[in-house]
């Protein structure tokens, strides 16, 4: 009698764990923006803020600022041009730049101009007032502000796996360009290194 | 002492009912991909993907790969890149999970078949997988992305390197290694795209004997262009003595077209039962059959294509060239099952004898029953249980072509208008305003899935 209920609860067993695969459980938690979660080791929303973060503070803190100041009396007028993704994962680097433009405009420390895409947007519409804006609240044509810097990037990384341990690693390259000579007013460098593990086996 | 009728009972019946509904939602899958199979060789695509996400419950969660497979590779074939890429990327998310294995499923597979366990693709379909998202970021003209695709197959293509050192599998891949090398160049990125040729002709002189698929000449070309421009000099030379065509002076000016033609149906998975026999104590025979995969080839007659120029600057030059193949996925596709064919066999004889054993002891217990009715009976549904659940798992991305051909035309930059034929007849395809760019290689995607 025994053994007939262990074969039967062997057969149990069998027939649960060939429906344990089938079930899936989901809950949602609301969480705030700047709590860092890692799930994947991917570049993630936390490591564009961060580096955003660092990255700038770092360039304002140098002596290109003080010099332009210095030369033209006037806050340098930065754009933020391409950042190109020469890593092994899909980065979104619209979301860091957008990070790197809110730190540069929060700073009150440069001014910003918009974007190419976002200029023809604006031009668009200005060339719209032309024709439907009153007379006093049309805005004029060939007033807008020429940069004087472009900032310019590139995130590369580098993997090293062996089985499931895997070790990326980051880094972010930016550069601050003046537009009228060329010369780099500024080089900026940021690395970030995770270990990321993932277990061969579980129940 | 066990009694084995209460055994019946108890636990047979019952682990046999949720056999049979654990079979046939395996199988049903197969109805599906049958399904779609005629409406892919016609082009109708839409219908097709219409058909597979119809069927998604079919594939339930541990074939959830293989549904994105297919789904991302009709979506491709439909030139909805966007769509395509969603679905393999999703695909591929899922298989690096898969790298943790449920002991519970693992062991279920001993005892059931492996069915039961998820699907985490070959190792060339996952490379594929990654080729034909970067194909999908190429033909948006997201470029860096679609670089992205490509060093994820060198992480893939250095891992296997690892995993099967010394061993003679499926670790290089030279029509991705080909492919990079276009998109390198495509971005500018001259070294790399130098590094990736020179890596796709090593493994296309391991392909030829592998897998039939010698060098195309123009990656010679290739090379000598590539090592010119970054003043490699004795590697240009090299190449050059090696039959590729110097590079300089006005070929600076010049761009190309790579079609690709995607020729053929896949191969898919059959099952095949061959019969073992064991003799006892007695020397009495006893035969019991185990269930394997094999690759089964649907393209049985390989086609030639051919691209000529039929508009645009040089069309009165009849420039046209001959076709190549750069991926035979029906060699590879068999090379991988093959490859891990040793460990599928000890499995499934493993599994076949355990289960033998069990129903011969299942069935002289049987025998004491007094009702012969009833042991005919039994021994029926045992042998009818035992032949179900050993099932091969022939899961396989059954939408990838059977053969990727490649034809390369090096053109003055400007408009152009091009057609591609088989040589059957069969096939004609006219393209038109194909955009040569001075310097870059303009990718063409074509397909012929009869």
């Amino acid at each position: 009698m025994m053994q007939n209920r262990l074969v039967g609860a062997v057969a149990s067993c069998v027939v649960l764990g060939m429906l344990a695969g089938c079930g899936s459980s989901k809950t949602v938690e609301r969480v705030s923006p700047d709590e860092t979660i890692d799930l994947s080791g991917d570049w993630n929303d936390t490591d564009s803020r961060l580096v955003a973060e660092e990255m700038m503070s770092d360039m304002l803190a140098r002596p290109w600022l003080g010099e332009f100041r210095g030369r033209t009396g006037e806050q340098p007028v930065v754009i933020v041009g391409t950042v190109r993704n020469r890593s092994s994962e899909h980065i979104a680097t619209s979301a860091f730049i957008k990070n790197l433009e809110r730190e540069l405009t929060n700073s009150a420390q440069v001014s910003f101009v918009a974007s190419p895409e976002e200029r023809e947007e604006i031009r668009d519409e200005r060339a719209d007032q032309q024709e439907f804006s009153s007379a006093e609240s049309m805005k004029r044509f060939q007033q807008e502000t020429g940069a004087d810097y472009m900032l310019i990037g590139v995130i590369t990384s580098i993997v090293d796996q062996e089985g499931g341990d895997k070790v990326k690693y980051y880094q972010v390259n930016l550069e601050l360009v003046d537009i009228e000579t060329n010369r780099k007013a500024w080089i900026g460098e940021k690395k970030i290194k995770k270990f990321i593990t993932q277990s061969g086996t579980k129940f | 002492m066990l009694d084995y009728r209460a055994w019946l009972r108890q636990a047979l019946w019952p682990t046999a009912i949720a056999l049979g509904c654990m079979l046939s939602s395996c199988t049903a899958w197969k109805q599906i991909s049958r399904d779609i199979e005629a409406d892919v060789a016609r082009g109708e695509y839409q219908h097709a993907i219409t058909a597979l996400k119809e069927g998604r419950e079919s594939y339930g969660e541990t074939s959830s790969v293989l549904y994105r497979l297919e789904l991302g590779m009709l979506f491709h074939y439909a030139g909805e890149y966007d769509s395509s890429t969603t679905q393999l990327l999703a695909a591929e998310r899922e298989i690096e999970d898969l790298y943790t294995k449920s002991i519970s499923q693992t062991a279920v597979s001993f005892v059931v078949n492996d069915n039961v366990l998820p699907y985490e693709g070959e190792d060339f379909e996952k490379v594929m997988l990654n080729v034909v998202a970067a194909l999908n970021f190429a033909q948006l003209g997201e470029l860096d992305e679609a670089l992205v695709e490509a060093r994820k197959v060198d992480l893939k293509l250095r891992e296997f390197s690892r995993r099967y050192e010394g061993q003679n599998v499926y670790s290089e891949d030279a029509f991705s290694r080909y492919l990079a090398g276009v998109l390198y160049e495509n971005a500018g990125e001259i070294n790399d795209a130098y590094i990736s040729y020179a890596l796709a002709l090593e493994a296309f002189r391991s392909y030829e004997q592998q897998f039939m698929t010698a060098p195309p000449s123009f990656l010679l070309d290739d090379l000598v262009r590539t090592a010119t421009l970054m003043s490699f000099l004795e590697e240009a030379n090299t190449y050059r003595e090696a039959g590729g065509k110097a590079f300089g002076g006005e070929d600076r000016n010049q761009g190309r077209v790579l079609v690709l033609v995607y020729a053929g149906k896949g191969p898919i998975k059959e099952q095949i039962r061959p019969s073992v026999s064991i003799p006892d104590d007695e020397g009495t025979i006893h035969t019991f059959q185990v269930a394997l995969p094999q690759f089964v080839v649907r393209y049985l007659q390989p086609r030639s294509y051919s691209v000529n120029v039929t508009g645009g600057p040089q069309s009165g030059a009849a420039v046209s060239t001959n076709c190549v193949t750069g991926h035979n996925i029906n060699a590879i596709a068999a090379q991988s099952l093959a490859d891990r064919l040793g460990l599928i066999y000890l499995k499934s004889g493993g599994r076949a004898l355990l289960k033998f054993l069990a129903a011969e002891r299942a069935k002289k217990e049987l025998k004491r029953n007094d009702s012969e009715t009833a042991n005919v009976l039994g021994s029926l549904a045992i042998d009818i249980l035992v032949a179900a659940t050993e099932q091969a798992d022939v899961r396989s991305w059954a939408t990838l072509p059977a053969e990727i051909q490649m034809g390369r035309l090096t053109l003055s930059p400007g408009s152009y208008g091009l057609g591609v034929r088989a040589g059957d007849g069969a096939f004609r395809c006219e393209l038109k305003n194909v955009t040569v760019t001075a310097g870059k290689t303009t990718l063409i995607i074509v397909d012929d899935l009869r």
